[in-house]
């Protein structure tokens, strides 16, 4: 964050990450969404973003055309303007963006400060990483494959929107850490830990049988060796539950701590909104810097 | 029983819970860099897919095999018998998995790809399978058999030494 004046500060981020799915216009499209996310997670909104491309000399340049056509559908979505971009040539195709947001000094959301007696809630399913493992080892139907796509392109603008009346105490992003590391990110410091009922959680349905079969990201398993010591795991729990909190995502859902009267009515309007919301975890003080699944 | 060499301990989980999954006992030993599953059917172990094809690994490392006949018989003693000895090397060949993925032949050799070759049929099924085979132009030249050749392609000392040093390994029976 960059503070302006005492009305304004900027907000800038970047990524961009090789292809997870075959289509090069989806392919855009989450790329966009993904690069978009880290300005919404931080309560603010983009305002003009510029492509960054790395696109073998070889390569068709249909492909990239589709790429940067779904890329910046998204943009228009988003109401961002494309403020131009660079290229280079590269053996491995990759794709993201650098994005500038706008946000009020007093109103930006940080990735921790949850209080005891909040509740974290996610706004989209978790298990995109398993899936797109599952989908490389070529085992995932068409029609699951387009419903994780469809959960990935997805902007994390409308949750926003619907959230920020509310009183947040801390949002951030799932993404690579999944939502262990990114969970324990919103009480670091404070000594409080997260409850998460493994029965509850928001997952892929299909995330069981592809775990089950061992497709599982490197991520997954370097998420839970880090944060291993402070992970309490409940005799019981299913092992594709344990593996759904260590997932990482690719542009995962916005996760933000609020008290738990409040959050049931903002779950309900992301609901009546068509977002996939649902309670990830409980904040307690006791037992403290621990994630417990039960 | 099948045993599988990774080289991170996250690989040798999701390889264990596969095998599992397919009803097998696994076994995990970490050894000196990696990491070394075995995997064993059980007697509880659901009955092995029947009527499939071996599987038979395109590519992948270890898997460019080269196989390097520099005569019409095998090995040293009466011709007769090296004759022989020969036709059953390749009609095997045929059989077994993995296939190489290049044939060489060399000096008399080439007559084994020719339309008298008693092992025609097995070199063309090897070639149906994928086998690029090649014989030395120069040695077709040498015995007036261009023109025979019932099998493969005519190739030169260059493609040939090139396959032989990018090979995984040489077969030279």
């Amino acid at each position: 964050m960059y503070l302006l004046s005492d009305e304004l500060a900027l907000i800038e981020t970047v990524d961009f990450f090789t292809p997870i799915v075959d289509d090069p216009y989806t392919f855009g499209q989450i790329a966009a969404a993904n690069a978009l996310s880290d300005v919404y997670a931080m309560g603010g909104v983009p305002i003009v973003a510029l492509n960054i491309v790395g696109f073998p000399s070889g390569m068709e340049l249909a492909v990239l055309r589709e790429i940067l056509r779904g890329g910046l559908d998204k943009l228009k979505e988003a109401g961002c303007a494309l403020g131009g971009g660079h290229s280079i040539n590269d053996p491995e195709l990759k794709y993201g963006m650098a994005v500038t947001g706008t946000v009020h000094p007093s109103r930006i959301l940080k990735n921790h400060g949850a209080l005891a007696g909040d509740v974290l809630l996610l706004t989209k399913p978790l298990g995109t990483g398993i899936i797109n493992t599952a989908v490389k080892a070529g085992v995932v139907p068409d029609d699951v494959q387009r419903r994780v796509e469809a959960s990935m392109a997805t902007l994390n603008k409308r949750a926003l929107e619907i959230a920020l009346p509310f009183e947040l105490h801390a949002c951030t992003d799932i993404t690579g850490f999944g939502l262990l590391g990114h969970g324990l990110e919103m009480v670091d410091g404070s000594g409080l830990g997260l409850i998460v009922e493994s029965a509850r959680l928001p997952v892929f349905p299909e995330l069981r049988e592809y775990s089950d079969m061992g497709l599982l990201p490197g991520g997954l398993h370097r998420n839970r060796a880090h944060r291993q010591c402070r992970l309490e795991i409940s005799p019981g729990v299913p092992q594709h539950l344990v593996d759904a909190v260590c997932d990482p995502q690719t542009s995962g859902g916005l996760l933000v701590a609020l008290p738990e009267p409040a959050a049931d009515a903002l779950r309900k309007e992301l609901r009546d909104a068509g977002l996939e919301a649902a309670i990830a975890a409980q904040v307690v003080a006791d037992p403290g810097e621990r994630f417990v699944l039960r | 029983m099948l045993v599988v060499l990774v080289d991170n301990e996250g690989s040798a989980e999701n390889v264990a819970r596969a095998g599992r999954q397919l009803g097998c006992a696994v076994s995990l030993e970490q050894e000196a860099g990696f990491f070394a599953l075995r995997l064993s059917r059980t007697p509880e172990s659901p009955p092995p897919c029947l009527g499939t094809e071996p599987f038979v690994p395109a590519c992948g490392p270890g898997s460019d095999v080269v196989v390097m006949i520099a005569s019409n018989a095998l090995g040293q003693g009466p011709e007769a018998l090296g004759r022989l000895l020969m036709i059953a090397f390749l009609k095997t060949l045929s059989k077994v998995v993995p296939r190489p993925r290049t044939l060489v032949l060399l000096n008399s050799g080439v007559q084994l790809a020719t339309s008298s070759s008693e092992v025609k049929g097995a070199l063309q099924e090897l070639e149906q399978q994928g086998v690029r085979i090649w014989s030395c132009g120069t040695c077709l030249d040498y015995y007036h058999l261009k023109d025979d050749l019932a099998v493969g392609t005519v190739s030169n000392m260059f493609d040939i030494a090139s396959a032989l040093v990018a090979a995984d390994r040489v077969i030279a029976p």
